[in-house]
């Protein structure tokens, strides 16, 4: 299968610093798959999101190595006007807070036949009704009517879902969608996700911090450290058996409902500062296995033997 | 024994509407609510926003005077005690450690204010020069932090150790109740753990109470022997942690539970 957006070696560094905040990330996702993207703070994933569709300005960021392809073309080197087509199109959008994705002085209904008018051949109000619905809003035509303001978080959000859908998009990138809303709203809105991604047949990445709710509604799992992607694979394999010692030792960190009390095997350290990045390996100085190599040489990305996950550290490639 | 006692708590807020701010009714924050801190527990506080939860943490805090109820600490009411006084019994850490800091003082001056206060408290002689400094040391050794960190600002700290001062400024003033309202959610994730060790460490080291304010069931677990579970002000399920979360009894409860993925169950 052909990929639908394939990242190639992309390296990207902010200017102020030079922060070097995405290295050397290679990833791939198929149509209708779900792609999800862990990490902490620092760790890239937000970049990364933003660079996809170029949002970055170029007096802040520059990739200084790498590609981006969607459907083929890479997007690092399109054209602004078939940017714009792209964004909201076939690539939509969705982000942490609703409520600065959209326009405080337009009704809902009015942003969602803007979107139609751009990527689907013209305003249409019962199209625009129709998306409402697709998100299961109730009483569409009074949402239609509505301002932001009028609308609790949890709607806001799915408003902003129905304007990624009218787009028709093939992949929806979402940023941590559900981070700003309640704990039982974010249930609601990744099973609405996940069900209109299977309905309309749309890739998704899903990225966010916490990786609990990644492992419920992803098919594969990136995990990302210090800028790069240390671990990729299928997410129940990726959970239930981690192999890079990062996530190891993350997951036996969180507390968990039948653990009980008692202390916890905390990760030692914090994230590192990415202007002042070890040599080597950037987990080694958190890392209770770590080895000579991991000191003179970067592990990089590679598959592991006879499996579809691949893992970025030394102790599971041997000495070649 | 019993530290503190909460009868019938009661608050509402007004709301206000239109383009003249009209009073148009209110809002039950709080809606007659009862518990009781046996000293040295530690109590979980569930619930969405709107709960009243933080509502609760802030008249417990002193932040806030109820409309109605009242706050016995060892038989005393709340009012019996002048604002310094709740303070040195009662104190809290938030959320977000950025926002609960003052960016222009260092960490030594942030320390130095409860420390003296507690003294003056305690009816010690106020600690200064020297004296002053080891106090501060010692309460950031504490906390897993480095002496030297005194002479910082805290912008100079990561997310982990800002909440590490907070900690330490919150313990300088002597509480025998600790009020962590979301300790961890603003953290990293390879970070809350380390903070929650802490937490917990330095409850039992100081025989702390605690209570902790939370909308995750796995960090109120971890963390709290009873748990109190709040809908719309009201409390909807109460009784010890383990037992509510293996056998919830109002829907709240499950709802809260069902929101938890399955690997962290």
């Amino acid at each position: 299968m052909t990929a639908l957006l394939k990242i190639q070696n992309l390296s990207l560094e902010y200017r102020r610093g030079p922060v070097r905040a995405v290295r050397d990330v290679s990833l791939e996702i198929h149509p209708g798959e779900s792609l999800g993207l862990a990490g902490e703070s620092g760790s890239g994933k937000s970049t990364l999101a933003l660079v996809l569709l170029r949002l970055l300005r170029p007096d802040e960021a520059r990739v200084t190595s790498g590609r981006i392809l969607f459907e083929g073309k890479d997007i690092l080197t399109l054209p602004e006007p078939s940017l714009r087509a792209l964004r909201g199109g076939p690539i939509g959008m969705v982000f942490q807070d609703p409520f600065s994705s959209l326009n405080p002085v337009l009704t809902v209904g009015r942003q969602i036949e803007e979107v139609l008018e751009i990527h689907a051949g013209g305003r249409n109000r019962p199209r625009a009704l129709d998306f409402l619905d697709q998100v299961r809003l109730p009483d569409p035509p009074r949402i239609y009517a509505a301002y932001p303001h009028q609308l609790s978080g949890g709607q806001r959000q799915r408003v902003c879902l129905a304007m990624a859908i009218a787009g028709g998009p093939k992949l929806l990138i979402a940023d941590e969608p559900t981070t700003a809303l309640d704990v039982t709203v974010q249930r609601e809105i990744l099973n609405l996700l996940d069900a209109l991604r299977r309905d309309l047949g749309m890739a998704m990445l899903l990225i966010a911090h916490n990786i609990g709710l990644l492992s419920e509604r992803t098919d594969r799992l990136a995990v990302m450290y210090a800028g790069e992607v240390v671990e990729l694979g299928p997410t129940a394999q990726v959970l239930g058996a981690p192999s890079h010692p990062y996530t190891q030792g993350l997951l036996q960190s969180l507390p968990k409902i039948s653990k009980g009390s008692g202390r916890l095997p905390a990760l030692p350290g914090q994230p590192p500062d990415l202007r002042r990045l070890p040599s080597g390996c950037p987990f080694r100085p958190r890392c209770p296995s770590a080895f000579d190599r991991c000191v003179q040489e970067p592990p990089r990305l590679l598959a592991l033997e006879k499996s579809i996950r691949s893992v970025a550290c030394h102790l599971r490639h041997g000495t070649s | 024994m019993e530290l503190l006692k909460a009868e019938g708590l009661t608050k509402s807020f007004p709301v206000e509407a239109g383009l003249f701010r009209r009073a148009a009714g209110g809002v039950r924050a709080l809606d007659d609510v009862s518990f009781s801190l046996e000293a040295g527990e530690s109590v979980g506080v569930v619930g969405e926003s709107g709960s009243g939860k933080t509502t609760l943490a802030r008249i417990l805090a002193g932040f806030l005077a109820p409309d109605g109820g009242k706050l016995v600490w060892e038989g005393r009411p709340r009012e019996f005690f002048s604002r310094n006084a709740w303070a040195a019994r009662v104190q809290m850490i938030f959320q977000d450690p950025s926002a609960s800091l003052n960016p222009k003082l260092s960490v030594q001056t942030l320390l130095a204010e409860p420390l003296r206060q507690r003294a003056r408290w305690d009816g010690l002689s106020i600690p200064r020069g020297p004296a002053l400094v080891q106090r501060i040391e010692e309460a950031l050794v504490e906390v897993g932090l480095a002496p030297e960190a005194r002479l910082a600002y805290p912008h100079q700290f990561s997310g982990g150790q800002k909440q590490r001062i907070a900690i330490a400024r919150a313990l300088a003033a002597g509480p025998r109740l600790l009020l962590a309202d979301e300790p961890v959610s603003a953290l990293d994730l390879s970070i809350q753990a380390q903070i929650l060790n802490l937490l917990a460490d330095l409850r039992e080291k100081h025989n702390l109470t605690m209570v902790l304010i939370s909308h995750d069931l796995t960090v109120v677990r971890q963390l709290t022997d009873r748990v109190m579970v709040l809908h719309q002000g009201k409390a909807a399920e109460c009784g010890p942690t383990a037992g509510v979360l293996a056998a919830p009894q109002s829907p709240v409860t499950q709802a809260l539970l069902e929101a938890v993925p399955a690997f962290l169950r």
